[in-house]
């Protein structure tokens, strides 16, 4: 059996390739032109990143596809309103930072938020905490 | 008794096995279905070594299987209790040298055995440099030095 990967499909290659990190086709790149080609255009091989943005005070989980027509694709949208209001007043966010696939957003009104973008589920920190702290709090993260 | 499948190695060795260890490869399992098993099934391009192995790994996992389904009110907290065990085992199993390695990764991709092509891949890459990565695949470096260092340097951020 010829073990020369050259012998062997493209598609036997791209299922090895699928299989490593992202961050792995950087250095496989280096390997030979014909890698770094199969690697560029190769739309298999995509990895779908997920992006967290902070727009207009409103979280977004976007699903980036380099290789895709639609290279940015909104999948989720937190918004926040008010439990202490009657009215369904949305709520400010400031800051958000990501741990172990949870989101934590401070607001505007400087109160601590945990969001699961993939239950949807969010829950209140309760305990406001000292305004002075709050951003190097979360920067620090 | 169970209904037997023979393949046939590339040096025309003989391998008999139970039909539920053979339908763990997708190729077969069609061959199987068409009816197209009779005096045996001669793999051209599998050789005994690899062969020996890729059986081995289909009885470990027709078994595990099995295990699983009759102690599936033993799950622990995480749903799995054999998993770890079989994660052992498929760890210990592909421990071979690379062209062996490579071999069975052939054949898992020829006789369609996704656990073992998933498997196989990921051992092949793990841990390896680039120069490792040419020498496996038998890859003549076709870029020049400055071609290569351009590349290197445009990914960079991946090598720190």
């Amino acid at each position: 059996m010829k073990r020369n990967i050259e012998y062997h499909s493209e598609d036997l290659l791209v299922e090895i390739l699928s299989r490593v990190p992202e961050v792995s086709f950087a250095r496989l790149r280096s390997t030979s032109k014909g890698w770094n080609a199969l690697i560029k255009k190769e739309e298999r091989l995509a990895k779908k990143s997920l992006v967290v943005m902070l727009i207009h005070r409103r979280v977004y989980l976007v699903r980036l596809d380099l290789h895709g027509d639609n290279i940015v694709k909104v999948i989720s949208q937190l918004r926040l309103t008010d439990p202490l209001s009657s009215s369904s007043k949305e709520v400010d966010i400031r800051r958000v930072c990501h741990c172990d696939g949870l989101f934590l957003c401070t607001t505007m009104d400087e109160r601590l938020v945990v969001w699961n973008p993939c239950s949807g589920e969010t829950s209140r920190i309760i305990k406001p905490f000292d305004s002075k702290y709050s951003s190097d709090t979360l920067r620090s993260w | 008794m169970s209904k037997k499948i023979i393949f046939e190695s590339s040096e025309g060795e003989s391998f008999e096995v139970d039909e539920a260890v053979a339908l763990e490869c997708q190729t077969i399992k069609n061959m199987i279905e068409d009816d197209c098993t009779d005096g045996g099934i001669p793999l051209a391009n599998v050789n005994s070594a690899t062969l020996t192995k890729v059986i081995d790994y289909c009885k470990k996992h027709v078994e595990a299987a099995a295990a699983a389904e009759a102690n599936a009110g033993d799950k622990d907290i995480y749903g799995a209790n054999k998993d770890i065990e079989l994660k052992t085992w498929d760890e210990e199993f592909v421990k071979v040298d690379q062209p062996l390695l490579f071999d069975l990764m052939l054949a898992a991709n020829f006789l369609i055995i996704p656990g073992l092509l998933d498997l196989t891949c990921k051992t092949m890459m793990r841990g390896k440099t680039v120069l490792q990565i040419r020498e496996i695949f038998h890859i003549k470096k076709d870029y020049t030095d400055a071609e290569e260092a351009e590349v290197r340097k445009e990914n960079a951020w991946a090598f720190e």
